[in-house]
């Protein structure tokens, strides 16, 4: 029993109108999966293959596989494997997978110096067979920023260990450069008592030759003023010598707090970076994807050249 | 149809064109590749050889390794142009080599023809002005339209200017002359141009001359060629210098050498400069 009458004429066919359009809805959700699918490589063929690392550390789900510096694939899952090692689940595109050999290398590389983390492997020799489906392949982990920190302290500290056993060398006082200065100073204090006695000889002496005596005279003052200058010299050598070596310590003191300082701070920072570098990169990616799929819309893509390789124009007067 | 039909046929387009999704025609390797190539091409422009030769080194060995022959001709020609600035003839010849005696890979006649041009190009450097004029010829044999023919036969005229030949140059520049407007090449047009007045000069023909480098200079103005704009006005201020207008050829000298200076050409400005001297009523 029908409660209204399809009088109106608008209600004419409904059925069929309703049809049409959840019809073409459909078509046009189907369209939307299949290309989603498409662009996310849901429909490509994958082969399964395997590496074993000392520690899961910078590898995660979804850490790219790189060949030859292109994506090939990803790291699909992680176990904790025997020994307490790692052992990674790689998805590759299969179509690459003939470049994969079984002495193919792989190893955790960061693209750039604060890139993201990456599975890099290495072409293999081309007498090797392909690697199968389910295969393993050797790992090597290249070294981090700490690490390379830690191997530069290293380093850095023998030197320093270098200076200060010289400077201190040097201040000792009973070591070799105290008493050469100690030695000199006595010396130079001796002098004008030499030239007193050397006075008196001459007073002594013969009176009559008062040419020689002048000479004399005028030499010894010359030779006075000269130890006056030495005394005075060596007095400014000793006084200024503590004032420099004390300098000196001070900054080897320096040197050693600062990088004291820059070892905390680095690795205070060391273990935020990665995570900030990949927020960076992933949002730089989803940017990529973003734009990348723009350009695959309709109508943006029309006006879209792909790029092309050109010979440079070579002039016939160049 | 009615209205709903139409409407219906209308949605469906559009939810078409908004799902839709154009597959790529090139692949992420060929993307690369192209990638690298432009870059190259940007960095040659600037004069950055050393990194323009690395970065078609890059697409080269992509082309490579997909087997793909038209990529890999270019990006060989392109490494041998940058390996020609950089001074580095042997690997230029090297690598146009690989293109000219391949027997296991039929490489397009365009790519033969433009290796075997850069290739009497070369030998022109070296001034080994009749082993240049083979190549020409080799190059001429592959060259199938009118662009390329042009600017080979510009090539033939200066080689034969160099061998003092005036009249076959013209007559190579003639050719060039008609072929390159034909084809559309401005610049070789203009190239064409100044061959024909330099031979013209060689004659002493000094007011033709003057002509044929004014076409060339507006030619090389709106293209923008600096290099190009100097050879031209100190082309004509030699013909005015030539005619004992000396007063006349030092504005033009001075212009070039306003030009040189611009574009940092420590030769032109040599030259333009001595000519200048040259003109000072002091000199004589």
């Amino acid at each position: 029993m029908k409660f209204m009458k399809e009088t109106d004429e608008r209600f004419v066919g409904i059925e069929k109108k309703i049809g049409l359009f959840v019809l073409a809805a459909l078509i046009g959700i189907i369209i939307a999966i299949v290309s989603v699918g498409l662009q996310s490589d849901a429909f490509t063929s994958k082969t399964r293959i395997f590496l074993i690392a000392e520690s899961g550390r910078g590898i995660n789900e979804g850490t790219a596989v790189k060949l030859s510096g292109f994506k090939i694939g990803k790291v699909k899952r992680l176990y904790l494997y025997d020994a307490a090692k790692v052992k990674v689940e790689l998805s590759i595109n299969t179509k690459y997978i003939k470049w994969i050999k079984t002495d193919s290398e792989s190893r955790l590389i960061k693209e750039g110096l604060i890139g993201d983390s990456v599975i890099e492997i290495t072409p293999g020799s081309a007498k090797a067979k392909d690697v199968k489906e389910d295969g393993v392949i050797a790992f090597e982990r290249t070294r981090g920023l700490g690490e390379i920190a830690a191997e530069l302290k290293d380093e850095l500290k023998p030197a320093l260990s270098d200076i200060r056993q010289i400077v201190a060398y040097i201040n000792d006082p009973q070591g070799d450069m105290k008493q050469t200065l100690k030695n000199l100073r006595i010396i130079a204090e001796g002098l004008p008592a030499t030239k007193q006695r050397l006075d008196s000889l001459l007073t002594d002496a013969d009176k009559g030759v008062n040419t020689s005596v002048k000479k004399i005279d005028s030499l010894l003052d010359s030779a006075k003023q000269t130890i006056n200058t030495v005394d005075g010299l060596v007095k400014k050598v000793d006084k200024d010598i503590p004032v420099m070596l004390e300098r000196a310590n001070k900054s080897v003191e320096n040197i050693q707090k600062t990088t004291e300082e820059i070892k905390k701070a680095t690795e205070q920072a060391a273990p935020q970076i990665p995570s900030i570098i990949e927020k960076g990169n992933d949002v730089a990616e989803g940017a990529k994807e973003v734009v990348d799929s723009v350009k695959k819309t309709w109508p943006v893509r029309l006006f879209i050249k792909n790029p092309e390789e050109k010979t440079l124009k070579v002039d016939s007067y160049e | 149809m009615n209205k709903t039909g139409v409407f219906c046929i209308a949605f469906c387009l559009l939810l078409a064109g908004c799902g839709g999704y154009k597959e790529p025609t090139l692949s992420d390797a060929q993307l690369k590749a192209a990638e690298f190539n432009q870059k190259a091409e940007s960095a040659f422009k600037k004069g950055s050889y050393r990194r323009a030769l690395n970065l078609y080194n890059e697409a080269l060995n992509i082309n490579r390794s997909m087997e793909n022959i038209d990529g890999t001709a270019i990006n060989l020609i392109n490494a041998a142009s940058a390996y020609r600035k950089l001074g580095d003839k042997e690997k230029a010849h090297k690598y146009l080599d690989e293109i000219l005696n391949a027997s296991a890979v039929a490489y397009r006649p365009a790519h033969i023809s433009d290796a075997a041009f850069l290739k009497a190009l070369l030998y022109l450097d070296e001034g080994k002005h009749d082993t240049a004029k083979d190549w020409t010829d080799r190059s001429l044999s592959s060259c199938g339209d009118s662009q390329c023919q042009g600017k080979i036969y510009n090539l033939k005229g200066r080689i034969e200017l160099l061998k003092r030949d005036a009249v076959s140059a013209i007559t190579y520049g003639n050719k060039g002359l008609s072929l390159n407007k034909a084809g559309g090449d401005e610049a070789e047009t203009a190239n064409s141009l100044r061959l024909i007045a330099e031979a013209k000069a060689a004659k002493s023909e000094y007011t033709e001359a003057i002509k044929f480098y004014e076409d060339a200079f507006l030619i090389d103005k709106k293209l923008e060629a600096g290099r190009k704009i100097s050879m031209d006005l100190i082309g004509i201020a030699d013909m005015l210098f030539k005619q004992k207008m000396c007063g006349d050829a030092v504005k033009y000298y001075q212009r070039a050498l306003s030009v040189s200076k611009g574009l940092g050409d420590e030769e032109g400005v040599k030259e333009a400069a001595g000519m200048i001297k040259k003109c000072s009523p002091d000199s004589n």
